[in-house]
């Protein structure tokens, strides 16, 4: 048969259906987005004996009645109804054998398709782990389609799956027995769609459709011509005369059917005939949901997870940022000092950098995930924490997300796409960068150690637990405005499963980690680097006046000769002044001059304007832009001689620029204000566009001014300035 | 259990989870914060937010 237009592989959730998409295409995967949806479209070759044919792993989906965008994609792409992803020529029906019941109700839908389909049975040493037996010939006689016994992490049965599907059929539908009276109904239904056109043979499936409460799109032209809406209402309310609820009876005449072919096909072994005795995983659940074991092991495995995404991390990028920097010094060492150079080594390589320093955070955060979520773990963690989270218009699986969060929003929005609920998981994107990230932690250092250095470890650590509250409280209070707000109208059903503990695969593991870090790197990675080198050329052009230039060497020109170490302190003043006169005249100089009046209500001037412009490419840049903004040169480690600079600047009438009112004003700007572009640019590629993005944008930064306004006079009015 | 309640894309979907009447299903536990609940249904292991699971009716039986 023609497998050219390709195979669909269709699933419940957790039924390994993405274990057996890795053992049919091994690497040669594709990871992209369906068009204006921010559902994940997986692709992949397989070699069949036909030939090479194209294997698209579909979103799982309890129904084909889809509840959310995921399961409505993998619907409409079963259904031949998507134009971007042609009608697929055989379905894989992934079925999980340790849990053969309702994931035959997905199947009993799949059957209806009129496309030739292959059944994968897989987990079947799950299920004889639990003493239950299936048959896959009885089963298969059964549904009438190939029943292929498979193992998909040890690769069993993957070759007579691969045979099977090359000589695959399309199934009968299996009759469901319903009552007499829901029968007459759908005739009559099928005989008004036979006179508006459709084609005899799909009349009575149709029928049932529609009084399933079926919304697809192949309907609604249908349901558009009165005839058919008409007599629609007419079935409903017969049906409703006579007790009939068309939904329910629909569900319970396949599950009726489903019970009979599990009793036939299911040998229960002596575990399950006792009844008594619990599985293995509720053995386990018993003590990893427990009350008090149970938050006791979360606390653990959140804060090993949070500890390396903080730490181990931590020496990975300064490898990895080390190792570009090296690169750029090396690649650019024999260019004459010019724009060339410095777009190379300050625009593209530093953006290279601020690309690669994401990725050992990514990496583990995702190994992480994928051992969390393949052993079943992640769904309890989802159980244990969804009352705190659900109460603001969260879910339980948001808080992986918003814990990354506190190293870095970018792993943390990434960690979003666990959160099937789209409005959950929106909502969990838009308030991770409330959470006080690494990188504000050099800004939060620098402003209380100049203002506070003097109080108390308990003023200090204050402040600083402050400034981590008040992005959780804002957090909070964001996500309860999403709940309230956002996309009112539709309902996605809390539906969490459970599944059966299982030992993570390592190679599925690595297959994560690699997978989301080129994804990173190849999608948000283009917009962060274009990002950087706009924001360089924004600060090297335009260039200094030589003029003015030769000033200032004159300046810091020494008359006399001088030892080596003291001409080495001269030239660096002579260069910190010279970058200080070209970042003053550049355009983000300008920009900071042009922002000063919409920044002086916070007690800022124009120079401040320039630091909080440089944080666009990463917050701790404001240490370092403020370093080039007072002439100190690029402080590192070491924030001292910039306090300096700073508590000795003064305004125009002598009082002092900085005040403690303004540090803490920064400290809430910091806080509540989206200064990250390359969270921006994570952001657009997780929701598919610039709408959130913008949105996230404008909503952060009108509330950190609002903030910072009200933060300023306040302190102003305590402290007495 | 005896019925679903409730109208529209949560009642279906709950029956489509395995949830149809005449099943027996088992309240394992409640979360340590007091919700979701976990129970039983068809030899696998649904959790539910309260404000679903009090649209399934249930007639008590003992364990």
């Amino acid at each position: 048969m023609d497998l050219s237009s390709g195979i669909a592989l269709a699933g419940n959730p957790n039924c390994g259906k993405t274990t057996l998409f890795n053992a049919l295409t091994g690497l040669r995967q594709k990871v992209a987005n369906y068009p204006g949806v921010t559902v994940e479209k997986k692709t992949g070759r397989a070699e069949l004996p036909s030939g090479p044919v194209m294997v698209v792993d579909l979103p799982g989906t309890y129904s084909l009645l889809a509840t959310s965008p995921d399961e409505r994609v993998a619907m409409e792409v079963l259904r031949g109804l998507r134009s971007d992803t042609p009608p697929p020529a055989a379905i894989v029906a992934v079925v999980d054998a340790s849990n053969l019941a309702r994931n035959l109700y997905l199947l009993s839908q799949l059957l209806e398709l009129g496309r030739p389909l292959v059944v994968a049975l897989n987990m079947t040493d799950i299920a004889a782990r639990r003493g239950q037996g299936v048959d896959a010939d009885l089963l298969a006689r059964h549904l009438g389609v190939p029943v292929i016994p498979v193992v998909g992490h040890r690769r069993t049965g993957i070759d007579a799956l691969r045979n099977a599907l090359a000589s695959a059929q399309v199934p009968t539908a299996p009759n469901w027995s319903l009552p007499d009276g829901l029968i007459a109904e759908l005739e009559v239904l099928a005989q008004v769609l036979r006179t508006a056109g459709v084609p005899a043979p799909h009349c009575l499936a149709m029928a049932s459709r529609f009084l399933a409460g079926d919304d697809a799109a192949d309907l609604a032209p249908l349901v558009a011509k009165a005839e058919v809406a008409e007599a629609l209402e007419v079935a409903r309310d017969h049906l409703a005369a006579c007790g009939v609820d068309p939904e329910q009876t629909m569900i319970a005449a396949r599950y009726r059917w489903i019970d009979s072919v599990t009793a036939a096909c299911v040998r229960a072994g002596p575990t399950m005939a006792a009844g008594a005795h619990r599985t293995y995983t509720e053995r386990v659940d018993a003590v990893l949901v427990h009350p008090v074991f149970g938050l006791g092991i979360f606390a653990l495995i959140m804060a090993s997870l949070f500890v390396t995404i903080f730490w181990v991390a931590d020496p990975l990028m300064g490898v990895f940022e080390g190792a570009i920097a090296a690169l750029g010094t090396w690649v650019t060492s024999g260019l004459a000092e010019g724009a060339l150079k410095s777009l190379l080594s300050d625009g593209v390589f530093a953006g290279v950098g601020a690309v690669i320093v994401f990725v050992p955070q990514i990496a583990l955060l995702f190994g992480l995930l994928a051992i969390l979520e393949d052993s079943g773990y992640l769904a309890r963690a989802a159980f244990l924490m969804d009352r705190l989270l659900s109460k603001v218009g969260l879910h339980g699986k948001s808080f992986i997300p918003l814990l990354s969060s506190f190293a870095c929003a970018i792993p943390g929005v990434m960690a979003a796409r666990t959160i099937e609920n789209p409005r959950e998981r929106l909502a969990t994107m838009l308030v991770a960068p409330f959470m006080s990230c690494s990188a504000r932690l050099p800004v939060y250092a620098l402003l209380i150690g100049t203002f506070f250095a003097h109080q108390g470890a308990l003023v200090k650590g204050g402040l600083v637990l402050g400034c981590y509250a008040l992005g959780v409280v804002v957090a909070a209070a964001t996500a309860y405005a999403c709940k309230l707000f956002l996309d009112r109208g539709a309902v996605t059903p809390f539906i969490l499963e459970l599944p059966t503990y299982k030992a993570p695969q390592a190679a599925e593991v690595l297959r994560q980690m690699w997978v989301n870090t080129t994804t990173f790197v190849t999608r948000a990675g283009t917009t962060i680097l274009a990002l950087t080198v706009i924001l360089w050329a924004l600060a090297y052009y335009p260039r200094l006046d030589p003029a003015q230039a030769a000033a200032i060497a004159a300046q810091h020109a020494s008359a006399v000769p001088l030892a080596a170490e003291a001409e080495q302190v001269r030239q660096g003043d002579e260069d910190h002044a010279l970058g200080q006169a070209q970042l003053a005249g550049s355009y983000v100089g300008r920009f900071g001059h042009t922002i000063e009046p919409l920044i002086a209500p916070l007690g800022y001037d124009w120079k401040m304007g320039v630091g909080l412009i440089g944080a666009f490419a990463a917050r701790e840049v404001f240490v370092s832009t403020m370093g080039v903004v007072y002439g100190v040169g690029d402080v590192g480690d070491n924030d001292a001689p910039l306090s300096v600079a700073i508590l000795a600047d003064r305004k125009a009438d002598g009082s002092a620029l900085w005040t403690p009112a303004v540090a803490i004003s920064l400290l809430v700007w910091f806080v509540l204000a989206m200064q990250c572009l390359s969270t921006v640019a994570v952001m657009r590629r997780e929701t598919g566009g610039w709408r959130w993005p913008l949105l996230q944008l404008v909503y952060m930064n009108t509330l950190a001014w609002i903030g910072a306004f009200a933060a300023y006079h306040l302190a102003n009015a305590v402290l007495g300035t | 259990m005896t019925s679903v309640l409730g109208s529209g894309a949560i009642r279906r979907r709950l029956l489509e989870m395995g949830l149809t009447p005449g099943i027996g299903v088992e309240l394992l536990r409640r979360a340590p914060l007091g919700d979701p609940i976990e129970l039983r249904v068809r030899g696998y292991l649904l959790s539910l937010r309260a404000d679903q699971a009090a649209l399934v009716q249930l007639t008590l039986t003992a364990a």
